[in-house]
């Protein structure tokens, strides 16, 4: 294997330009499909860095790492191999909406996927910073380096994060990087913007990290994880190697030795104090928030403190969680406190929390700016509509989140090394999992501010269980090889054995004389005595039957109302269709449509500023056009 | 190219005048060649001869012209008025359609309007209702909704259900946000309150009915107690035959009278009694049909004599069960003033019908049961149409679902879904509020961000 340089004649398939988490899974990903790919980044030691939280899930988050998993993408298992704390959140709140979340050794996540990456066949790593884009009759080609080597590709995904034309900004100190101490990716905008690709500024914000022998525990309330932790990646399809695949390999730590993938560690919680509310809105114009210095829309789910104490000043206290980054460092990070105060009120601030009174910042909090492309600007497989062969994943796209990131990654690079073979793309829909909503919303309605999953974005959440994403994706894994054809039969007999079981319990009565689905139905599942050999079953079937006969009416009519929204949603917009002479339709609306165009009338509905009455307008108009289209053919 | 349409706009049938209405393209070049007016200025009026294509002249006509966008329709118009001779109107409408226009089908403006964005949906059905309205009332609600007064009240609906909604979500979605956990109690007061808002309009709904067709007014009564010569006295004219061998009204006989504001259909029917003809027999189940459908009764009795038996039992249910006005007949014959002894006893009137007596105070009294029935004066009137009320209904039934399911421990996510598909109902009245809006209440109210 040899590095190609220079060698026009001799293209890549893919060229993957960053190795954040978008990155990692865009290369993972193509390579897996049987492509010959290049992964560039800036820095070989901060692949997969986690900036900003050591964790990994969450709400929304959590199932689309299990998405991930079951389309063949690295993430679960990383996060499962590297965690040092595991939760199933919403527990009490329903099944549907459960999501597993992990708090994450910082480094090991790193070195790990970095690891995975270099035994990747079919994979070249390569530490290059990506200045240029070839393109030739708006088709991109490859790649320029700022040491001036040239890369050729058939396609290229670009994953820049939050490092294009990216400042920090901390009070009034403001520097060039994507992330503290870290570069900045300079030249590409330029080159973006050269052929027609529109820029606008996002704007997120990470918290101090203290040193943990300097913060006193005493007395603040623990968080530990679950005795039982649920995991990220599915195994009971797996065979050994695919589940430790770097594992089996000498330099890393081997099967069953480490001792990462446990609860380890315990977070800690605190909270602010009126001194700190007071601390904060003393020194709100020293904030380049307030100042107007940062221009960039922020996450309204992840706000600044000083966003908090402004926005809602009755609350006289807000939540602080303690995290550590890993079980090698003392490195902790204070969840809840992001903020680009200047750094000697950040100092005063950390000091008027409880157990942080003594506390010593060893990394500053700051908030960055960064260049995103709206992702309106995309097809449905994420390549550019204006530069062909060009294409997009993760913050660039003006998501937020590591989770998004990797979705869009392992998307993208599906879709880039099906494109360099010249196979048709890959597309998951809104009523398959969350990794199709999101798609959906980015492409067709755009963003306003970094775009996170929450599970209500999802019309069909509950048919989106955490634990059935492996047999959702089951055909799809089938169609498009992404899976070892023995985890392929292993999900097929699983789902076999979950549909042979929920017909027993339909079936079959229990002790009390009532069917055991009856039963599920109307008492906790513990007090069941379920027949011997249910218990025998992985516990992920048992989950999923449990799971698919609670909610038995729910799904069939979600599945229902799903296949009656698709009948008019899968209505193909042809590209020829104007919305410009349609009688009755808001000037508003036609310029909303003329600038997405969407491909489908399900995707116009979901147009902000585009309401009901404007598509039956469009369908109207849409039916008469294929009418006509249809007798000008006879 | 969009046709264009022709419709009568006056009612058929002879009149001063009347106006004809084209909407589409055409209408600028029948106004040149037809009116021989070119480039008129919209919305001012052309008295003009209207020529038809064989160089005829029909009529002398007032012609006035719309611009696109600023007709009913939206489209390019021109209204044309004439003397309202049903073969004028014929004639013109003839050479229309030989200069290329064509008939509109039944509301077919209101559509074009619709899809022009001139108007919203609840608006188009307003026009419909305006056009069936049968009485000024109706017509102030349907011209009060025109102006959005329903669409104010169910956005206002719809925002409540938006709040609630994103008051779940929040917990769902942030699990480990430090939020205030939701009082169901609350939650539940909320729901209950939406609920009610919902049932007052649907009680409308009752009420539009009858302000959009005529109110079925149903005489009934023993036999020979004077129905038909009240039936008469109030139609004024001698339409049913009156005799006085009892059981004459074998058939039921109807006719529309205007009391008041209101347009009233009163229907005179057989007299109830142990009949033994079969026709008879025919007759009081015929009664009994009519009974049913009736608004409201007029209960004729005969006050000249002691009250000789009660009614069947299936009618003194029925008459207890709408409101009644208990009309004691012939009462200058005598004035035995027998009452019912259920409570509340009907109101009740001494009249006489072939003395012409009580005859006016009767009119009064109706017209007073009438507006209460149908609500006149109260505040919160809308014109509730049949497509809302089934959409409300719907909406209501999630809403109740909503109730007892979260009183059932169900998860979050599946009472949250029943808000959603409640506010899809609305959705379909008054236009979508989405995901996004939700969220923006969302973050508006609650602190997220752990």
């Amino acid at each position: 294997m040899t590095l190609r340089v220079n060698t026009p004649k001799k293209p890549y398939d893919v060229i993957v330009c960053g190795a954040g988490h978008a990155g990692c899974e865009a290369a993972i990903a193509a390579s897996k499909q049987g492509a010959d790919v290049l992964l560039l980044t800036g820095n070989l030691d901060t692949i997969a860095q986690m900036s900003c939280n050591p964790a990994i899930g969450g709400q929304g988050k959590g199932q689309i790492v299990r998405e991930i998993d079951a389309l063949g993408g690295e993430m679960a298992l990383n996060a499962d191999f590297t965690a040092i704390q595991f939760k199933l959140l919403n527990t009490s709140k329903g099944k549907a909406v459960q999501a597993p979340r992990a708090q994450c050794d910082k480094k090991a996540y790193q070195l790990r996927m970095k690891h995975v990456l270099e035994q990747q066949p079919n994979l070249t790593l390569f530490q290059a910073m990506v200045d240029g884009l070839i393109v030739q009759n708006s088709c991109c080609n490859g790649v320029t380096t700022s040491m001036g080597l040239h890369f050729y590709g058939k396609t290229v995904v670009v994953t820049t994060g939050t490092f294009l034309q990216a400042s920090t900004h901390i009070g009034q100190s403001k520097s060039e990087g994507g992330r503290l101490g870290d570069h900045s990716a300079k030249g590409l905008s330029s080159h973006f913007i050269k052929h027609g690709i529109e820029l606008k500024r996002f704007k997120t914000g990470t918290p101090p990290r203290l040193l943990g022998n300097s913060i006193n525990f005493n007395g603040l309330a623990e968080q530990s994880g679950d005795q039982d932790p649920t995991k990220f990646a599915f195994y009971d399809s797996r065979t050994d190697t695919e589940m430790f695949h770097v594992e089996q390999n000498r330099r890393w730590p081997t099967k069953g030795s480490h001792e990462l993938g446990s609860n380890l560690v315990k977070c800690f919680l605190t909270s602010t104090t009126e001194t700190t509310h007071q601390l904060i809105n003393e020194n709100l114009h020293l904030s380049p928030l307030y100042k107007g210095d940062i221009v960039g829309a922020g996450p309204r789910y992840c706000p600044s403190i000083e966003d908090k104490v402004v926005r809602f000043s009755n609350k006289d206290s807000h939540r602080i969680h303690l995290e550590p980054e890993g079980v090698n460092t003392d490195e902790w990070y204070i969840n809840g406190l992001s903020t680009c105060l200047p750094f000697d009120v950040q100092q005063k601030v950390i000091k008027s929390i409880p157990g942080l009174e003594n506390a010593m910042i060893i990394r500053p909090a700051y908030a960055v700016e960064y260049d995103y492309a709206p992702p309106t600007q995309l097809k449905k497989s994420l390549e550019s509509l204006l530069v062909k062969s060009l294409f997009f994943a993760g913050q660039i796209n003006g998501t937020s989140g590591y989770e998004e990131a990797a979705a869009q990654g392992l998307m993208a690079g599906i879709n880039a090394s099906r494109t360099a073979l010249c196979l048709n793309s890959f597309s998951i829909y809104r009523d398959e999992g969350y990794i199709g909503v999101l798609i959906d919303d980015l492409t067709a309605k755009g963003v306003t501010e970094p775009y996170r999953m929450f599970t209500s974005r999802a019309e069909h959440r509950l048919l989106f269980n955490h634990g059935s994403a492996e047999h959702r994706f089951l055909k799809k894994a089938d169609i498009y090889n992404l899976h070892s054809s023995l985890r392929r039969e292993n999900i097929k007999n699983q789902l076999q054995t979950t549909e042979t079981w929920i017909k027993i319990f339909e079936t079959n009565k229990s002790d009390s004389g009532i069917t055991y689905a009856h039963q599920i139905k109307s008492v906790p599942e513990v007090e069941i005595n379920f027949p011997e050999s249910f218990y025998q079953l992985p516990q992920s079937v048992q989950n999923e039957v449990i799971y698919r006969i609670t909610y038995d009416g729910y799904l069939k009519r979600e599945i229902a109302a799903a296949k009656r929204i698709k009948n008019a949603e899968n209505l193909e917009i042809p590209s020829s269709f104007s919305y410009d002479s349609l009688p009755g339709l808001r000037t508003e609306c036609t310029e909303k449509l003329n600038q997405v165009r969407p491909s489908t009338l399900g995707q116009a509905s979901r147009i902000s500023g585009v309401n009901p009455a404007d598509i039956s307008i469009v369908h109207i108009y849409l039916e008469r056009f294929t009418k006509l289209q249809k007798n000008k053919g006879d | 190219m969009i046709d264009t349409i022709i419709a009568l706009a006056t009612p058929a049938g002879e009149s001063a005048l009347a106006v004809i209405r084209v909407s589409g393209q055409l209408s600028n070049i029948i106004a040149k060649k037809a009116c021989n007016c070119t480039k008129p200025k919209p919305r001012n009026a052309y008295l003009v001869n209207y020529r038809s294509a064989d160089g005829e002249t029909l009529d002398q006509v007032v012609i006035t012209f719309f611009n696109k966008g600023n007709s009913y329709t939206g489209e390019v118009s021109l209204e044309i008025s004439c003397h309202g001779n049903p073969l004028i109107t014929e004639m013109i409408c003839k050479d229309l359609i030989n200069r290329g226009c064509r008939i509109a089908h039944p509301g077919e403006f209101t559509r074009q309007a619709f899809l022009n964005g001139k108007i919203d949906l609840p608006q188009a059905e307003s026009v419909a209702q305006i056009i069936a309205a049968k009485n000024e009332q109706a017509l102030t609600l349907a011209q009060r909704n025109l102006k959005g007064k329903l669409s104010d009240k169910l956005l206002s609906i719809q925002q409540d259900i938006l709040n609630l909604q994103a008051s779940i979500e929040a917990h769902i979605d942030f699990p480990e946000d430090d939020l205030h956990e939701n009082d169901q109690e609350r939650v539940h007061q909320k729901v209950r309150k939406i609920v009610q808002e919902l049932e007052a309009l649907l009680l409308q709904s009752t009420r539009t009915k009858l302000l959009t067709r005529n109110i079925r007014v149903v005489l009934t009564g023993l036999p020979n107690v004077g129905k038909s010569s009240l039936f008469n006295a109030l139609a004024g004219k001698n339409r049913a035959l009156i005799h006085s061998e009892s059981g004459t009204t074998r058939d039921y006989l109807e006719f529309d009278i205007k009391i008041g504001k209101f347009w009233i259909t009163l229907v005179d029917t057989a007299g109830v009694h142990n009949a033994s003809e079969e026709i008879e027999l025919a007759g009081i189940e015929m009664s009994l049909e009519q009974a049913n459908e009736a608004d409201l009764f007029l209960w004729v009795i005969d006050n000249s004599v002691p009250h000789p038996t009660e009614l069947p039992e299936k009618f003194t249910k029925l008459l207890q069960s709408k409101p009644t006005l208990l009309i004691r007949n012939k009462s200058d014959l005598g004035k035995n003033n027998w009452a019912p002894n259920y409570n509340p006893s009907p109101k009740a009137i001494n009249i006489s019908s072939t003395g012409k007596y009580g005859l006016r105070e009767l009119e009064t009294l109706l017209l007073e049961i009438i507006q209460k029935l149908t609500g006149e004066g109260s505040e919160n009137e809308y014109l509730v149409g049949v497509r809302h009320e089934v959409l409300i209904k719907n909406c209501l039934d999630k809403l109740n679902r909503f109730l007892t399911e979260s009183n059932n421990e169900v998860g979050d996510e599946i009472i949250s879904m029943h808000l959603t598909e409640a506010r899809k109902e609305l959705d379909i009245m008054i236009g979508r509020k989405t995901n996004e809006d939700m969220l923006d209440i969302l973050f508006g109210e609650f602190c997220i961000g752990k």
